[in-house]
């Protein structure tokens, strides 16, 4: 009897937790009253992998897919595209001969509840931005512009204090603390798109976390969002240029794991799917399109100059010990061998695709410093020079420490290091390979000896890649400082002739590069393919990747 | 026909020969070896493991390759005459990589599963012999244990020690013993309450007899089977400790961490998955048998 | 007995206290932070600390979470910016519940039969077979496994989704639980068919067993009745963990099936320190396994007459 209990018991047991999943079945994804409107025989529908958006919040938001996302539901002042500056919520604007003050004057746009979108949303929008309260991690976006920083850092309080004035609806007037040429596109960056002051009051840090928790201005409608399922967007029948725009829908699956978003795609769940390493050639081998493109990362070696422990930092401190470690490595070969795509490797510190003053900066700026295969020669003359320079012999080198990220690919990228290092130059280095939160802490500390890190690009100028290495920047691990390097790059940040700027910058970049407290590794490209039947889908390294705001699918 | 009592002969009492033992006298151990000994599959299975053993030992020493060297104009070539598994990603010669890597692999399955074991076994017989207040602490513990975030304690291990073996064993074996206590407390619970630990206590055996004695080997068949499945679960949990770092320094492999990136291009290179998943499977394999022979061979209750 | 279980209880909450402390106090020893990201500069960091009140001295950091935990309020996710930890548990939790019951189910019924089968015929063919399935089911990890099943099954012979939860709503139904319940009951139905077969040896040479067989009952009734039911205590110690940990969702199944399941998220609040969802998550997966726990010991006693747990 009493056994038959215990069994009734365990039957129990897993049926009372059934309850909770069964009540998990009434909640479905919120049914939509509006399906696309039925004129049109076949509604265009694109369906993409994605990720969960963190953070909505334009203010508040700093991620991939939050960027993503939100380049289709709101939309800032003006719209980048392609790397291009397009109007957005602004249909014309002036900027004053000294570069320091930009009139923007707004088109005539509804917000999706019908309310129109004014110059004091931006206003209301951009003091948000750099008020400590709101506790923006990319408040820094702000510091450009008069009293931001000052705000942000507590030692203004008054908000309207801010360089930004909305002198009517329509109007709105910003003015820089010192002349930036690459405003404009900061101007379309998610940190700068408009959220509105009643329904952040409303909604408080809630803001941005449902459909109808949020208010949205862009050329698509948030229509669907099961939390880690999916969301889904819809065309924007209000917006100013929506005969630009194609797509009906574009519906998101939450996909993380890249295999199964390959996977996917091949049992047509979605349109478009990233590749990479062997998977490239496989799907050429299938005839099947591979597209590339630079996503703007430059990987890099950042060496500690004082070394986790004197005898190691004595040699790191030494530039032609550096140099051999540096000439040591065969990229090219490296390349080939782990990423299997055009990935280029690293030559000097600026990554190809960003601007200069007319024209990509190292179109202007032709320079390579770093070749792209080892050159073992070399790198041997070097580490002699460092040898004899410290009194030393190689039997004497102590081991070093490589500093990695977690993971299968750094893992390869680490030990193909590791075993040119021993082959070309006999130096032993030992692989510390640690999740990326404790390594940046690492980092942050100096308590490393060498360590394989990354750099992706915030704005569209090379100055996002040149003030990393100035000495007792916030991001400068290296210990690293050159007083002539320090002098160029602060000139160059309030210097108003874009030409004279670029050759300040181009100045600096050599002196950080061939002293060799970074070692460029290789600039990354990406791999993905789609369906044929997919047109217009923008990939690129700044701003929302991909874009698929004008993308159209013809079948 | 008459028996007569003439012709019986009154032999006496032969004190000698009364006390003289005919079989030879067998401890437990020894006759669970002499079972063992008869079980042809179990035999098999200890071969097998003990070649697998010997070739971690001299694998990677056979064909002149070492695990670290790359050769980057040479990878991800198929098995060959020169490379017998292939050649991996940064063009290291795959039979060394795979016996190197079990050496990592049935160190870190033999010994931390040894290891839990004997914690688990120990702390479940004491909480399931005693029961009651001290009971209650150590499966409280247990559950406290048990819930705490793995990573947490992962990672805060990692601080405190140098990357290596040493950690992975540390944390793995923190966090796997909790099971095998919990197994054995419930058999203990349950056998404690049997005829023959009544017996036992009544002639008189102390607590830590009747434990070691007459409890656990009792419990040997559940803690046995849990133990063959423990293996495998380390193994693969090594990979994955080595994946955030707390593992083996890189370039030094394990079995895991191959199946593992090998998973990853099964499609494009079968070969890097399917071979150590082979041997991970084979060990496997051996080892269940193993140890359903080695069940029978201790079970108590099959002694004749 | 009540007073067993009101004891308990109240041990139950200490350790659930003991939990929150330890887990409040060993997250802050985590290197790093929340907010260490290679963009991050002091002066935001600044604002962000006095943002999540993390300027204030830790031991009043630690009162004001306690107190919030009375009200049943586990704050807000760091990495979700605004979304409630409660929020998160209450999409996250049901989803791996329902997904671990099909799993529970399919391996705990599947597992036992193929134990007992194999018991039954030990040594003969269908027990080595048994063997097999159970080598396959720990020798083969959940993403090899997901993997495979996922190329073969919905790749290329397209019998089945390759991924994602089932959703009514959206035409997904039972087809979408196939795949991951196998992947992920598989591992469960080896450990327990290979329990039950050794637990069934066990008994088979006890004394009521022989008792039974004796008194000249079938060799059905004595399996059926007397060594099966004997047999099940093993298989309780583990109902209780092995149910806490298939409900609670598994980070390798629910990655590759892009199941919207509270597993992964463990996962991801770790690699963002995001300390109030680690925290939410061990008070979430502490409750649940204690109380699994309890419901074991309270079950020893009603399968095996001779346990008494509660003294």
């Amino acid at each position: 009897m009493k056994k038959t209990l215990a069994l009734v018991l365990v039957v129990l047991l897993v049926l009372s937790i059934g309850l909770t999943a069964c009540k998990q079945a009434e909640t479905p994804a919120t049914p939509d009253a509006t399906p696309t409107p039925e004129v049109k025989a076949e509604p265009k529908v694109l369906r993409v992998g994605a990720d969960e958006p963190p953070a909505l919040d334009p203010q508040i938001g700093t991620d991939q897919v939050s960027i993503g996302l939100n380049n289709l539901l709101l939309e800032g002042l003006v719209r980048i595209h392609d790397g291009k500056v397009q109007p957005g919520m602004a249909e014309k604007w002036e900027i004053s001969a000294d570069g320091l003050t930009y009139t923007f004057h707004l088109r005539d746009a509804k917000w999706n509840d019908g309310k129109s979108v004014t110059a004091q949303d931006f206003e209301y929008s951009w003091r948000r931005l750099v008020d400590p309260k709101t506790a923006s991690e990319y408040a820094f976006q702000g510091y450009y512009i008069v009293n931001g920083e000052e705000i942000n850092t507590g030692k203004i309080t008054d908000l309207t204090q801010l360089g930004v004035k909305a002198v009517d609806e329509k109007t709105l007037v910003v003015t820089l603390k010192a002349p930036c040429t690459y405003f404009l596109s900061l101007a379309g960056f998610l940190s700068f798109m408009p959220s509105r002051e009643d329904k952040v009051t409303e909604f408080g840090e809630a803001y941005g976390t449902e459909v109808d928790k949020f208010v949205t201005n862009g050329p698509f409608l948030f229509k669907e969002w099961t939390h880690e399922a999916n969301y889904a967007v819809e065309k924007n029948p209000n917006y100013w240029n929506a005969a630009a725009i194609k797509l009906d829908r574009i519906e998101y699956t939450v996909v993380v794991d890249a295999a199964t978003a390959i996977n996917m795609y091949e049992a047509g769940d979605i349109d478009m799917v990233g590749l990479t390493g062997n998977d490239i050639q496989r799907f050429k081998d299938a005839g099947k399109p591979v597209y590339d493109y630079m996503d703007g990362a430059l990987f890099y070696l950042q060496v500690n100059l004082k070394g986790k422990s004197p005898a190691t930092g004595k040699f790191l401190a030494n530039q032609n010990f550096r140099l051999a470690l540096g000439y040591a490595l065969d990229r090219q070969a490296i390349i080939d061998a782990i990423m299997k795509n055009k990935s280029l490797p690293g030559s000097r510190l600026v990554p190809d695709n960003l601007m200069g003053v007319k024209d990509r900066y190292t179109k202007e700026n032709p320079w390579s410093f770093w070749p792209a295969n080892a050159d073992s020669a070399k790198a041997k003359s070097h580490l002699e020079l460092a040898l004899k320079e410290l009194n030393t012999t190689v039997d004497k080198l102590p081991t070093f420490e490589l500093l990695n990220y977690e993971g299968d690919r750094s893992r390869q990228f680490g030990e193909a290091m590791q075993d040119m290092w021993l082959k070309n130059l006999g130096v032993k280095f030992e692989m510390k390979q640690i999740v990326f939160k404790e390594k940046l802490q690492l980092a942050t500390n100096q308590q490393y000896d060498v360590d394989f890190a990354g750099w992706g690009p915030d704005y569209d100028d090379a100055m996002t890649f040149m003030d990393l290495f100035v000495k007792d920047g916030g991001h400068n691990n290296t210990g690293w400082g050159d007083a002539r390097h320090d002098e160029l790059i602060n000139g160059a940040k309030v210097e108003a002739d874009p030409v004279k700027r670029s050759k300040m910058m181009f100045e600096a970049e050599q002196i950080v590069v061939s002293s060799a407290p970074v070692i460029p590794i290789y600039a990354r490209a990406r791999n993905y393919t789609m369906q044929d039947y997919v047109k217009n889908v923008v990939r690129s390294a700044m701003g929302a990747d991909p874009d698929f705001v004008y993308t159209d699918i013809v079948k | 026909m008459q028996i007569s009592r003439e012709q019986f002969a009154h032999v006496g009492l032969d004190q000698e020969r009364s006390q003289a033992i005919v079989r030879p006298s067998m401890t437990y151990w020894q006759d669970a070896w002499r079972r063992l000994k008869k079980s042809k599959i179990s035999m098999i299975s200890m071969a097998i493991l003990v070649l697998l053993i010997l070739l971690a030992i001299v694998g990677p020493l056979t064909n002149g390759y070492t695990y670290f060297d790359t050769n980057l104009t040479n990878v991800d070539k198929e098995p060959s005459a020169e490379h017998w598994f292939g050649t991996d990603t940064l063009g290291r010669d795959m039979w060394t990589r795979v016996w190197s890597g079990a050496r990592v692999s049935l160190f870190i399955g033999i010994v931390v599963t040894l290891v839990e074991s004997i914690i688990g076994i120990l702390i479940g017989g004491a909480s399931g012999y005693y029961g009651g207040k001290l009971d209650m602490f150590i499966m409280r513990f247990v559950d406290i244990l048990s819930a705490l975030p793995f990573l947490v304690l992962v990672i805060l291990i990692m601080m405190i020690m140098k990357p290596g073996l040493m950690p992975i064993i540390v944390a793995l074996a923190i966090t796997g013993w909790m099971g095998k206590a919990r197994l054995v407390r419930g058999q203990v619970f349950s056998l404690k309450e049997q005829e023959f630990v009544l017996a036992a206590t009544t002639l008189g055996a102390s607590s830590s007899r009747l434990i070691l004695k007459h409890l656990i080997p009792n419990c040997l068949g559940v803690i046995i089977v849990s133990m063959t499945f423990s293996v495998p679960a380390n193994i693969f949990a090594e990979a994955w400790l080595s994946f955030i770092g707390l593992g083996v320094n890189p370039p030094q492999t394990s079995w895991g961490q191959l199946a593992a990136a090998g998973a990853q291009v099964f499609q494009t290179k079968p070969y890097l998955m399917f071979i150590p998943a082979f041997f991970i499977s084979i060990t496997m394999l051996s080892l269940q048998l193993f140890g359903d022979g080695l069940r029978d061979a201790l079970d108590p209750k099959m002694r004749k | 007995m009540l007073r067993y279980i009101g004891k308990r209880l109240v041990i139950s909450l200490i350790t659930v206290w003991v939990l929150v402390t330890l887990t409040f106090f060993l997250v802050r020893l985590l290197p790093g932070d929340p907010f260490t990201n290679p963009k991050m500069t002091p002066e935001i960091k600044a604002n962000l600390n006095k943002y999540y009140g993390f300027d204030k001295p830790l031991p009043v950091q630690y009162a004001r979470y306690l107190g919030n935990l009375a009200r049943f309020d586990l704050g807000v996710s760091m990495k979700y910016k605004g979304r409630t930890v409660n929020g998160i548990l209450k999409t996250t939790a049901p989803v791996s519940a329902d997904l671990g019951i099909r799993a529970v189910i399919f391996a705990v019924s599947t597992g036992l039969l193929l134990g007992i089968i194999a018991a039954l015929n030990k040594d003969k063919v269908l027990d080595k077979l048994t063997i097999f399935l159970a080598i396959l089911g720990v020798s083969i990890p959940g993403f090899v496994m997901a993997a495979f099943l996922q190329f073969i099954f919905g790749v290329k012979l397209r019998w089945l989704p390759v991924a994602q939860w089932m959703n009514p709503a959206k035409g997904m139904g039972f087809e979408h639980t196939i795949l991951p319940t196998l992947c992920l009951g598989f591992g469960t139905l080896a450990v327990f068919s290979r329990f039950m077969r050794t637990s069934m040896l066990e008994v088979v040479s006890t004394d009521y067993i022989k008792t039974a067989r004796a008194k000249g009952l079938s060799p059905l009734q004595v399996t059926v009745k007397h060594q099966i039911r004997n047999a099940m205590l093993p298989i309780v110690t583990m109902l209780g963990p092995t149910i806490a940990a298939l409900l609670t969702g598994s980070f390798v199944i629910e990655t590759c099936f892009a199941i919207p399941g509270i597993g992964r998220q463990m996962i991801i609040a770790m690699n963002n320190q995001d300390y109030p969802m680690i925290l939410g998550l061990t008070i979430f997966f502490g409750v649940f396994l204690i109380a699994m726990n309890f419901i074991t010991d309270l079950v020893y006693g009603l399968v095996d007459p001779r346990i008494r747990v509660a003294k």
